[in-house]
């Protein structure tokens, strides 16, 4: 431990707290949003003693209720669209883990750019072609286009969790009779299982916090939160308080997933390239 | 560990390869390559949903050549290089030094670690609602400012064209700038603290230890996280939607939002696909630019 | 032995699967047959659409049919319609169509001619009652009518009579006066304006693109503006003359309107610079019919009373010496989509929800939020004036409003509109001149136009007219 001088330490402590309220500030204030009466939403200077109700939690998700649709449809989509991506991405990151084969580099670098590209750039064509088939409107349409950053990303993840796996452990299953496959099947992914949970998290919350592709394919029954709650920014008047009550629910499955993510996190954002 | 790749395989394992990789490039390359061939196929197709519902004739490169002589476009694009500069530059200034503050291990640390990823966790367009209700002129950010003497304007932050744009990066260095703290935080832990204690005992100064020894060390994870950062700002769109819708004027309109608004609002198909496909041009070079730079030296 | 002849057993498991098999289509077959039609209706969440909602369950009494009233906001709306059409979703029976966008769906022929129906059934619908400039507006296009209208909106004036007793200022007038004009109108705003610091002269709405467009057209052909050479009168010319020395005049004084607003008002949506002068101060200003209630109650659709109750009245817009007057007519009608599969019984509802009755019946409705008539009997109702006593100050407004030139409904129109409202915001921003704003949107029209072969414009034009409209309408009136 480093003896520091009594200015320094007090220095850095006000740094480190004015860092945290900066960040969490924001945050309170949307809790208190969803909790105070309407006429407390935007009085100067700001109304930090109020009533708290739970009318606003009790419009968005009981009577009339739009917001649990919301809500019911995002965890649809997100569960789907992660679970749609395990079996394509498995296999691929298996691939790219274990073997060196032309094209690779390329390859990756196609999956991770795939990633950094805009998804604005899919989505007219996005539209056209979904409302061909009709499917604008449909969990499915946004399902597989959500495929367009959940597979890249959960192949670049899971790529780096098999490659923390000796070959050893492999060529020990194949010795006693296995082929490549069931060995990855039967020794690879029990190993690896954290590693498939922490990007099917990740994933998750991709999807969960997606707005750009339900803002133009979902339809009225299927809007995710994040577009369902643009409703509430009637051109009438904004309800804000909804808006806060909506936007709590939005955040907490996200922010409870990071919380027990711990130190998988920095994995996680980096997309495998920087090991916590 | 002896690491897969350094092995030689049999012929038959090299075809096992391609036959896993096969389903998922399969699904991308149906979901990924088809919709972006569609789109360069209308890009050089006269057609505007709102007049014909179908494409009226093969126009070449006039798409092309409208775009970038509409003065909305070239500013779209001037406003996202703006946007995305100085928020990855604040970001990461400012995650930098919440990180250095956090690898001092003061008491607590442990606690505000966990608590600062709170804000990277928020879906963008919610950050996007949050801060629009706290930019109001009777909002939080509003009263907080004027009580410590920053003049708002009269129109409010987002109201008047030379703060709408800094309160939309403002808003992404609240949302991604504990993003930086927590990597390059990762990255200063790892950094031995046997060379950290052999440079002090040379006598150098923390800030000479610092320029010198950290970060030449965090250089490989600062290069991906600031490329990945800033692809990621510079096709930002959640929030301009929610917060201006491009406004006031054209000062927030940022390529991705500009892309939006002529397919999906004007439903100029041909010209919004040349659009696109100019973006995804200019994202490559950056991309290749970025890979160049940055990871000469290193493999993916 | 007790077992059964095996091929016995097959044949007996073969009539019981057949006979459980027709059981199940036949009570499939009655059961599709007897279900009730739903058709399903795009609306915008104007007030009409409230006062609609609260009458559905006598449309569904009556005619049996089941209605899926689905609420969305005007650009989520839009692209939804649009979605819709180009996806030949069969899922959708009736939209609400904004004035402007009727040209769009009816050249695509998205939406059905209504003309064969409205003939078919006459005696129901009574075009006669209807004032013939909105139609000629809202409902036809090229010689058709497309459309029956639900909501129709004119644009008057509203003051503070609290604040205009303070500055001893004449009432502006409820019928068309000389000496009213848009420079009388300045005068009034800036001697409103000077009353206090809280109080404003006039609220303006400034958000681009599209609220800024509706509200500043309004003014500008009052004062003679007009956006192409020759429309719609045939033959057709859309060489744009957006940039006239009219309309820099009219940007100027509207940039003046804007230094007496609140400050915010360059963000301002249609609401909120409608309610702006239910919840603060604002002297006087110009806006849609429709506030002419809205402004009573303290939010939209909320039981509570504004401020401004009794202390506000309604009064007609100024005119420009020397220049015809022309109100901007917008507001909603219905529409039936080309690929609906259930064109009869939304005929039906669109019938019904146009009706005289119906209409009526909404007005009277607490909390008595509509009045967006189009049928003039209507505006000489006791029951209606009783709780809107301005009809005859709107009636005006409908009867010399003419949509097609104040914002002509051509299928490009919404991109046009972009262009537009991006320049104008701009101008009242101070970030360009009005000179220079405008410059910027003629050749921005330009482009555009040539674009898409509307300069020069080589199809066919259609001469409409409002004669050529009303003698449709009495053809097919009873």
């Amino acid at each position: 431990m480093i003896k520091r001088p009594l200015f320094a330490q007090i220095l850095l402590y006000t740094l480190l707290t004015m860092a945290v309220l900066a960040f969490m500030i924001p945050i309170v204030w949307v809790i208190l949003l969803s909790i105070r009466p309407a006429i407390t939403n935007r009085t100067i200077p700001p109304t930090l003693i109020f009533k708290p109700t739970l009318k606003y939690f009790y419009y968005c998700f009981v009577n009339p209720g739009m917001s649990l649709n919301y809500l019911i449809s995002s965890l649809i989509i997100a569960f789907a669209a992660t679970a749609l991506s395990l079996p394509f991405s498995i296999l691929a990151a298996y691939a790219f883990s274990r073997f060196k084969f032309t094209g690779r580099k390329f390859l990756m670098f196609y999956y991770l750019s795939l990633f950094l590209g805009p998804p604005i750039v899919f989505l007219i064509p996005y539209f056209l072609i979904m409302s061909r088939i009709g499917w604008v409107g449909t969990y499915q349409s946004m399902i597989v286009v959500y495929q367009t950053f959940t597979i890249p990303f959960s192949i670049l993840i899971i790529k780096s969790f098999f490659d923390e796996v000796p070959v050893a452990i492999e060529e020990a299953a194949m010795v006693d009779g296995a082929n490549r496959l069931s060995a990855l099947v039967r020794v690879i992914i029990p190993i690896s299982l954290p590693g498939i949970i922490v990007s099917s998290m990740f994933a998750f919350v991709f999807s969960w916090n997606n707005a750009v592709f339900p803002l133009v394919l979902s339809g009225h029954f299927t809007k995710p939160l994040p577009v369902g709650t643009l409703n509430f920014f009637a051109t009438t008047g904004v309800m804000w308080n909804y808006i806060g009550a909506t936007s709590i629910v939005t955040m907490l499955p996200p922010m409870l997933i990071f919380l027990a993510l711990g130190k998988y996190i920095v994995r996680g954002l980096t997309f495998g390239a920087v090991k916590g | 560990m002896g690491r897969a790749k350094d092995k030689v395989l049999k012929v038959r394992d090299r075809f096992l390869a391609y036959w896993l990789i096969l389903p998922s490039l399969l699904l991308l390359v149906s979901i990924i390559l088809y919709p972006l061939g569609f789109s360069l196929y209308y890009s050089f197709q006269n057609w505007n949903l709102q007049i014909t519902p179908v494409p009226l004739g093969f126009v070449g490169l006039a798409n092309y050549a409208n775009a970038l002589r509409d003065p909305t476009f070239v500013d779209s694009l001037i406003n996202t290089l703006k946007i995305s500069i100085m928020a990855t530059a604040i970001e990461f200034t400012l995650g930098l030094g919440i990180a250095l503050l956090l690898s001092l291990n003061l008491r607590g640390g442990n606690v505000v670690r966990a608590v600062l990823i709170m804000p990277t966790t928020v879906a963008p367009i919610v950050a996007g609602f949050l801060f629009r209700y706290l930019y109001y002129t009777d909002g939080l950010i509003s009263y907080l400012l004027s009580s410590i003497g920053v003049s708002i304007p009269k129109q409010g932050i987002l109201g008047s064209p030379l703060t709408a744009i800094w309160g939309i990066i403002f808003t992404d260095v609240w949302e991604w700038t504990p993003f930086f703290a927590i990597i390059l935080l990762a990255g200063l832990q790892s950094i031995s603290a046997e060379i950290i204690e052999a440079a002090r005992v040379d006598g150098a100064s923390f800030f000479r230890v610092f320029w010198h020894v950290m970060l030449p060390s965090l250089r490989f994870v600062a290069s991906i996280i600031i490329m990945i950062r800033f692809m990621q700002v510079f096709n930002l769109f959640d929030i301009v939607y929610v917060e201006t819708m491009g406004g006031p004027g054209t000062s927030t309109r940022t390529l991705s939002y500009n892309l939006y608004y002529e397919g999906l609002v004007n439903y100029n198909i041909g010209y919004s696909t040349a659009i696109a496909w100019i973006m995804i041009i200019i994202i490559a070079i950056i991309i290749n630019l970025f890979i160049i730079f940055a990871f000469k030296e290193k493999e993916l | 032995m007790g077992k059964k002849c095996p091929q016995k057993q097959g044949f007996s498991k073969k009539m019981a699967l057949m006979g459980v098999g027709m059981g199940l289509g036949i009570l499939l077959f009655t059961g599709i047959a007897g279900q009730a039609v739903t058709i399903n209706v795009l609306s915008v969440e104007d007030p009409f659409y409230f006062s609609l909602e609260k009458a559905l369950p006598e449309f569904e009494k009556e005619t049996g049919i089941k209605v899926s009233l689905q609420p969305l906001a005007y650009d989520a709306l839009h692209a939804k319609i649009i979605a819709s059409f180009v996806g030949r979703t069969k899922g959708i029976d009736v939209v609400t169509v904004d004035q402007m966008w009727l040209s769009q769906y009816a050249e695509n022929r998205w939406i059905t001619a209504l003309t064969p129906y409205i003939e078919r059934d006459k005696e129901a619908v009574r075009m006669d009652e209807f004032v013939p400039e909105t139609i000629y507006t809202m409902s036809e296009w090229r010689g058709d009518i497309y459309t029956l209208p639900v909501g129709t909106y004119g644009q008057f004036v509203m003051y503070r009579t609290d604040l205009l007793e303070k500055t001893g200022l004449q009432p502006p007038p409820t019928e068309p006066a000389k000496w009213w004009t848009w420079d009388q109108y300045m005068d009034y705003v800036r001697k409103l304006d000077a009353l206090g610091e809280e109080i404003h002269g006039t609220v303006i709405c400034g958000a681009q693109p599209v609220p800024i467009v509706h509200m500043y057209t309004q003014l500008a052909v009052s004062k003679g503006v007009q956006w192409f050479k020759q429309f719609p009168k045939a033959p057709w010319d859309f060489t744009p003359t957006i940039n006239s020395g009219e309309n820099v005049e009219a940007l100027k004084y509207y940039k003046q309107l804007y230094e007496h607003s609140p400050g915010e008002s360059i963000n301002y949506n249609w609401f909120d610079a409608g309610m702006s002068f239910a919840k603060k101060d604002i002297g006087i200003f110009f806006w849609w019919t429709p506030y002419g209630y809205l402004v009573r109650q303290a939010g939209y659709m909320v039981e509570e009373p504004s401020p401004v109750v009794g202390k506000y009245k309604i009064a007609l817009l100024p005119h420009q010496p020397g220049i015809p007057q022309t109100y901007s007519l917008g507001g909603w009608s219905l529409a039936v989509p080309t690929y609906s599969a259930n064109k009869e019984e939304a005929w039906e509802f669109v019938k019904w929800a146009t009706s005289k009755r119906i209409q009526k019946a909404m007005a009277l409705t607490p909390i008595y939020q509509f009045n967006d008539f189009a049928r003039e009997p209507l505006f000489r109702d006791e029951d209606c004036l009783k709780h809107y006593p301005w009809l005859s100050t709107q009636l005006y407004s409908l009867k010399e409003g003419d949509g097609k030139i104040t914002r002509p409904p051509i299928p490009i129109y919404t991109t046009l509109e972009g262009f537009y409202g991006l320049q104008l915001n701009m101008a009242v921003a101070g970030l360009k001149t009005p000179e220079m704003a405008l410059a910027d949107a003629q050749s921005q029209f330009e482009l555009a136009l040539k674009q898409n072969f509307y300069l020069p414009f080589k199809m066919t034009s259609y001469d409409d007219t409002l004669e050529k409209i009303t003698e449709l309408i009495g053809k097919l009136s009873p």
